[in-house]
């Protein structure tokens, strides 16, 4: 088959791999029909991801067609469209069980930070993504959502990652009724963030990021405020002061290891003084009201960062934080695309080959062209 | 409320502000819930996938888990430094450091090994030359 494969930082290759094979009786093979590069994919290219090896397929949000069947699945039948959420999960285990899937303890034997993902190195587990032609899933009864017969593949490509972890995001600021938020970031997640935020009942928001088109698009798509931090003389003081001065109630963390915003913190998270530039996470301690909730869901690695605690303890903040348990909120959100209260596919800015998933990337990195958000199409 | 904030409240579709307000609406609430399965189908029983060479895992656990990736086995000096990392508790800085050390020797290992074969073509592109050559004058 052929695969997107990476071959060092800032380096990836469209080659021919061998076809994946049913490993486990709870396996099927798919052939996928759309894959999206996701902004976490990026930590990988950048080779910022601990094991990432030579010769991984990347790719954790896809959809696809099953094409073999180990031989206890009971939930599909070989032709079935389904959507894959990215987490891979038992679907039993004691984190499963409890509804944390993104915790599952039976997937990933290299880590115990995460559960297994698709295409994420090895630290999740050694599994290849879904930017080739064909991908093993394991836990088939678990896992991967049939595709209504009425709805397209990108109508709910993004349930497999970026919405649903957006709507977590939300929920996890606790919104009540009426609440002012501040989303840091407009990308692909940042978007979902401020749907859902309006979906819970938010009464305000605020988006913030450094690109001009992507405010626009938020302005657009999210109908939120929007503000250039780069563009103000001191982000947080002006974020507090469009809320009286004390801050908002909720700000959602949507950016991850590689923001930008501080020239220190990015020379020493870039150069691996600490994993990941934690500005996102500092601003969003600095600029929430006291007693407030801090969401966050930008992909950081460990060891460990320089971020602001002494500030959210002496706060009295509420942190909250946890990969996506992509599976719970798959059929909830599935609903609202169908109703009309989510347009998903509306943040489709590209479309590409999967031969030209190299030019994709480069696309997508460096904010080309109006840019949001990059579906390769496998299967076309 | 400010002006900007009026048009943003009127750009907003009505029905979509504060649907999912009900906690009962609020699939991922409360994060945590009582034991139950994940979805109906969810196996109660699975099999576990035999282990094989060249694969690692957390030293904290001292076996493979259920179900894992076969992608990518260990090879050669990364290999062995990836064999090392694993072997140091994830908790220690020099377990994460060990394995970003890996990630670069492996893709110098793969352009040594890309060299290596263009260096064996070239003796053997040379003598098929030379031979096609002395062939044809012949």
């Amino acid at each position: 088959m052929r695969a997107l494969s990476y071959f060092g930082p800032y380096k990836v290759k469209v080659v021919k791999k061998p076809d994946p094979k049913i490993e486990h009786s709870n396996d099927v093979v798919l052939k996928v029909t759309r894959s999206a590069i996701c902004g976490s994919d990026l930590h990988l290219l950048h080779g910022l991801v601990p094991d990432t090896r030579v010769g991984c397929t990347f790719g954790h949000e896809f959809t696809g067609t099953v094409e073999e069947l180990g031989s206890s699945v009971r939930n599909l039948r070989r032709g079935d469209r389904v959507v894959v959420p990215f987490n891979i999960s038992c679907g039993t285990c004691f984190y499963c069980a409890r509804g944390l899937p993104a915790n599952c303890e039976n997937t990933n034997p290299n880590s115990d930070v995460a559960s297994g993902v698709y295409g994420y190195s090895h630290t999740t587990g050694g599994y290849d993504g879904g930017q080739a032609e064909y991908v093993r899933v394991p836990f088939a009864d678990v896992g991967p959502m049939k595709i209504p017969d009425d709805m397209e593949e990108e109508e709910v490509l993004f349930l497999s990652d970026i919405l649903p972890t957006g709507y977590q995001a939300a929920e996890m600021g606790e919104i009540k009724g009426g609440e002012t938020v501040v989303v840091l970031g407009c990308g692909p997640v940042g978007l979902f963030a401020m749907k859902s935020a309006w979906l819970l009942g938010a009464g305000r928001i605020i988006a913030v990021d450094h690109v001009d088109y992507r405010l626009e698009f938020a302005r657009r798509y999210a109908g939120v405020e929007t503000v250039n931090f780069k563009k103000v003389p001191e982000i947080v003081s002006w974020l507090k002061d469009q809320f009286e001065g004390r801050g908002p109630d909720v700000v959602i963390e949507a950016v991850g290891m590689e923001a930008e915003g501080s020239k220190l913190q990015r020379l020493l998270g870039m150069s691996f003084m600490q994993a990941g530039v934690p500005v996102a996470i500092n601003w969003a301690i600095q600029t929430v009201r006291k007693g407030g909730n801090v969401s966050i869901i930008g992909v950081y690695g460990p060891p460990w960062n320089l971020v602001d605690i002494g500030t959210a303890m002496n706060k009295g903040l509420t942190l909250r934080m946890n990969q996506c348990n992509t599976r719970r909120y798959m059929p909830h959100l599935l609903k609202h695309i169908r109703e009309g209260r989510i347009d998903a596919k509306g943040i489709i800015t590209h479309r590409f080959p999967l031969e030209a998933a190299p030019k994709a990337y480069d696309i997508f990195q460096d904010k080309k062209d109006g840019c949001v958000k990059c579906v390769l199409t496998p299967a076309a | 409320m400010t002006e900007k904030h009026r048009q943003t409240q009127e750009h907003l579709d009505r029905p979509v502000v504060g649907a999912d307000l009900a906690s009962r609406e609020r699939p991922g609430v409360p994060m945590e819930h009582e034991a139950r399965p994940i979805t109906a189908t969810a196996p109660d029983h699975f099999e576990h996938m035999r282990p094989r060479r060249g694969l690692t895992h957390r030293t904290e656990t001292g076996a493979m888990t259920p179900v894992f990736g076969t992608v990518q086995p260990l090879h050669g000096i990364s290999g062995l430094l990836r064999r090392i990392a694993y072997s140091t508790h994830e908790t220690r800085a020099r377990h994460w450091m060990l394995l970003l050390f890996a990630d670069r020797v492996d893709v110098l290992e793969h352009r040594v090994a890309k060299l290596v074969k263009i260096a064996a073509l070239v003796p053997a592109g040379a003598a098929a030359l030379v031979l096609a050559l002395k062939f044809f004058k012949d």
